[in-house]
């Protein structure tokens, strides 16, 4: 397991091992000429406003979401939890595309935290959600035995047991803020995605973006390091026999209607907004916008894709997942940050590096399915890595040894119990890959071999082009495309919670 | 005198009774057992009391202040009352010390003196008050869960099931322990368990709960020398049951002419005894033996301390019950043979059921 981990640690390493590669190249002097100046300064500033305001607020949206519709009486808590999902559907440069045809004038900062929030509130509440559902209620009523009142209960009780899941939520959150580059672009917040972009398109493989990125990669390592601090090293198993009795759904009484308000609000900014942009669009461009000579191909291509990666991700995580919760050690972290690092890396760092070392190393792989696939396979490593290893915590380790000692083999017993009972994580984590890939932009565009288009590309191209209505096609279908995996994503951790 | 007063408790899930005109007293300091089979209502009629779920009619009152009313409840948190669930609910993110002492306030003077003398009082090793949760035994986690209900000195204490999750013999030393610890700190306690030795031996009143209604309430003794009808008597131990003519201060039945409280009555009725009630002595042939009755053993199994010999009455006291076998506990020293002749002698009073004879004999399990 550790030697599998260990290659793919060393292929996920490849880009940054090509960005320091070219900063030792670059020569120290022009590397530190090019970092320490006002610009990096002002893009660092940005990154951090826009984490420091999007994750601590995405955290109160999705818990209160999370509670109100697992905890409480509200009308339509299903819905509403369905709803809640939803917004996953849509990619994130697609809300970008939505807001700024409702609101032309939206841009900056105030613009970032708002649309982030939108579309990534639900990465934190399937995890809240259905660590809600899997808490033990009998720790709530002895809680409030002991003289707690509602709110105690929860600060006290509830939420120190979310902690993981909000570590893991906020994590991924954190890591897709890094990483955006469309959703940016369009209302003008210069992050540093964007500007490696920018640098890239103006100067193909110049040291500036190999620079900028550099700084990025630190910045992910911080992100890291924070998650890790917090989250701390424990394991919370539910202590105890027997299965857990249903938790109690509170009363909200006359506080239903102004909490109603709170999924529904949420609802229509997150789905509304982009599904009546999109609507406005299409009414306008009419039956034109419909080429399917160019719709068909891209949309077959792009769901081939979405699968072949999604397993190959899963895959090749499933050896971390399974060590970084069985053996958690600091080697096993170092693997770990190994994995991680190369998805908070943007698809352009990831795919330069690949360009890179296909023209010279492997010249017949250049532009091949292959390459794409194995950028996919690192860039989306930490989704299928967050979900398997939340799953396979799930699975104690005594039901592994109560295997081996029925006459297993050890590899059998992981096999049998283990991914077994991690199946419904792992599901979830290839669901979330393949919805990753459904909607990725810039590693497509620059590893796809010649001809290949998917939606995104296409999308992107005739946005780039202010063509409007011709983009709405295309947009449309990555939701209805993406709408099944997140049903899949709702139901598989509705059934993992064991409800 | 009273502390605890419930009275015609009632409650539905749906269209179907929990619980139905529950009521009993419990006395200050005292310790009562709810004791019924699975989904009798046990564990509802604990929530109600806890506060963790209101009684659809009915009161509950505790020292003289009304805890519910009808549906109309104080909230658990305001209610003072302990309460150690089934598998004791340690709280997963907190150490064994934060455990006991959340429910403590946090800025308390003497917190962490009133923490190890909770682990001292449920004789915790106080080298474990910075292990998780995980990293205890069964057994010593109920410890935990005892104390932290302590903790704020409550004068109630629910016990849901706590020991259910342990091994027999790990099972009986817990009980001494929680018997003993909760009778120093003078705490009145509600036991529910499923488990009829526990009862027993735990409480000074059990009450019997079966379909939601309490059977019977009184002290484990009376309960299991006089109990109120056949089921009862069967949940509570093995059981002998004959069908007899009620006389003077006695009654005739298959075993011959035994002493017994009638109250009056007259004509047939349900007799039961407890199996180990009967004594054999064993008999020579030939030889005259002082019991009143007598019998053929017909089959032994063999226990360990105690066997179970299955006796072929002989008629007695010239009876019309002549045909009657009975399962008997003996010694299993000097055991007799399959076929030995022995003498039946009966020990202790015999008690009446109050419903008409069916004549039969039962083994309860």
């Amino acid at each position: 397991m550790t030697g599998v981990a260990t290659l793919v640690s060393m292929a996920a390493l490849l880009p940054l091992g090509f960005v320091v590669w070219i900063t030792i190249q670059t020569g120290w002097q022009t590397a530190i000429a090019m970092v320490f100046r006002a610009r990096v300064g002002e893009l660092l500033v940005n990154t951090l406003l826009l984490e420091a305001w999007t994750v601590p607020l995405t955290i109160v949206l999705a818990m209160t979401l999370a509670w109100l519709t697992e905890r409480t009486n509200l009308p339509g808590a299903r819905v509403w939890a369905w709803l809640a999902v939803a917004p996953l559907a849509v990619p994130a440069f697609v809300h970008s595309y939505a807001w700024i045809s409702v609101a032309p004038g939206l841009h900056g900062l105030p613009a970032g935290v708002l649309i982030s929030v939108l579309a990534y509130f639900p990465f934190l509440y399937l995890p809240i959600a259905a660590q809600l559902r899997r808490l033990d209620p009998a720790a709530e009523d002895v809680a409030a035995s002991l003289g707690l009142g509602p709110w105690s209960v929860f600060f006290r009780v509830v939420l120190p047991q979310t902690r993981f899941a909000i570590c893991g939520g906020s994590l991924l959150v954190g890591l897709h803020l890094l990483a955006e580059y469309g959703l940016y672009v369009m209302i003008r917040f210069d992050t540093f995605t964007t500007a490696i972009m920018d640098q890239f398109q103006s100067a193909y493989s110049g040291p500036a973006a190999n620079m900028l990125a550099g700084v990025l990669v630190l910045c992910c390592l911080g992100v890291l390091g924070l998650e890790a601090r917090i989250r701390g090293d424990e394991r919370y198993a539910r202590v105890g026999s027997g299965s857990a009795r249903m938790p109690d759904r509170r009363r909200l009484g006359r506080a239903t209607v102004p909490c109603l308000l709170i999924p529904a609000l949420t609802a229509v900014l997150s789905l509304g907004v982009p599904l009546f942009t999109l609507g406005r669009w299409l009414e306008f461009g009419g039956a034109a916008v419909w080429r399917m000579e160019a719709i068909g191909p891209a949309l077959v291509q792009t769901l081939l894709l979405a699968v072949a990666g999604a397993v190959l991700a899963t895959l090749a995580a499933a050896p971390m997942a399974w060590l970084s919760v069985r053996f958690p050690g600091r080697r096993q972290r170092a693997l770990e940050v190994c994995h991680y690092h190369v998805g908070a890396l943007p698809g352009v760092v990831v795919a330069l590096a690949l360009v890179a070392i296909t023209v010279r190393v492997a010249m017949p792989l250049y532009q091949t399915v292959f390459t794409v696939l194995f950028a996919y396979a690192l860039m989306f490593l930490p989704r299928a890595l967050v979900g398997l290893r939340a799953s396979i915590a799930q699975a104690p380790v005594e039901l592994e040894r109560a295997a081996m000692a029925l006459g297993r083999t050890p590899f059998q017993s992981v096999r049998q119990v283990t991914m077994r009972l991690a199946a419904p994580g792992a599901a979830v984590g290839m669901a979330l890959v393949a919805l990753g890939i459904t909607t990725e932009l810039t590693a497509t565009l620059m590893l796809a071999p010649n001809g290949t288009t998917t939606l995104a590309t296409e999308f992107w191209s005739l946005t780039g082009e202010i063509d409007y209505a011709a983009a709405a096609p295309y947009a449309l279908m990555m939701v209805v495309a993406s709408l099944p995996l997140t049903f899949l994503l709702h139901a598989q951790s509705r059934r993992a919670a064991g409800r | 005198m009273t502390f605890l007063q419930l009275q015609g408790v009632g409650k539905r899930y749906g269209g179907t009774p929990a619980l139905d005109g529950i009521g009993f007293d419990v006395p200050p300091g005292g310790r009562t057992a709810i004791v019924g089979p699975s989904g009798s209502g046990k564990t509802t009629l604990l929530r109600i009391i806890a506060g963790f779920e209101a009684p659809d009619v009915g009161r509950v009152t505790m020292g003289g202040q009304v805890l519910a009313e009808g549906p109309a409840i104080v909230p658990a948190h305001l209610r003072g009352i302990g309460f150690v669930p089934q598998d004791g609910a340690l709280f997963p993110h907190l150490s064994v010390a934060d455990n006991i002492g959340f429910g403590l306030a946090r800025g308390m003077v003497g917190r962490e003196t009133r923490v190890r003398d909770l682990m001292d009082m449920v004789e915790l090793d106080r080298a474990m008050a910075e292990r998780r949760p995980h990293e205890l035994s069964g057994g010593q986690q109920q410890r935990v869960a005892l104390a932290r209900a302590l903790a704020r000195q409550p004068k109630l204490m629910l016990l849901d099931e706590p020991f259910s999750a342990l091994d027999t013999r790990l099972r009986e030393t817990m009980r001494k322990a929680v018997a003993k610890v909760l009778r120093a700190a003078g705490v009145t306690t509600i036991l529910v368990t499923h488990d009829q030795t526990e009862a027993l031996s735990f409480a000074d009143q059990v009450a019997v709960l079966r379909d939601g209604r309490l059977t019977q309430v009184g002290s484990p003794r009376e309960l299991y020398l006089r109990p109120s009808d056949r089921d009862t008597a069967a949940f509570l131990g093995d059981v002998i049951l004959l069908p007899a003519d009620l006389g003077d201060d006695c009654v005739v039945c298959g075993l011959g002419r035994l002493p017994a409280d009638v109250g009056g009555r007259r004509g047939r009725a349900e007799i039961m005894l407890r199996p180990e009630q009967v004594r054999l002595t064993p008999m020579a042939p030939g030889q005259a033996d002082p019991s009143p009755c007598q019998g053929e053993v017909v089959d032994v199994e063999f226990g360990g301390a105690v066997s179970m010999v299955r006796v072929s009455v002989r008629g007695g006291a010239g009876t019309a019950w002549s045909d009657t076998e009975l399962w008997i506990r003996s010694s299993s020293v000097d055991l007799p043979a399959v076929g030995a002749l022995v003498g039946i002698s009966i020990l202790g009073g015999v008690h009446v059921f109050d419903q008409p004879a069916t004549g039969r004999t039962l083994r309860a399990g």
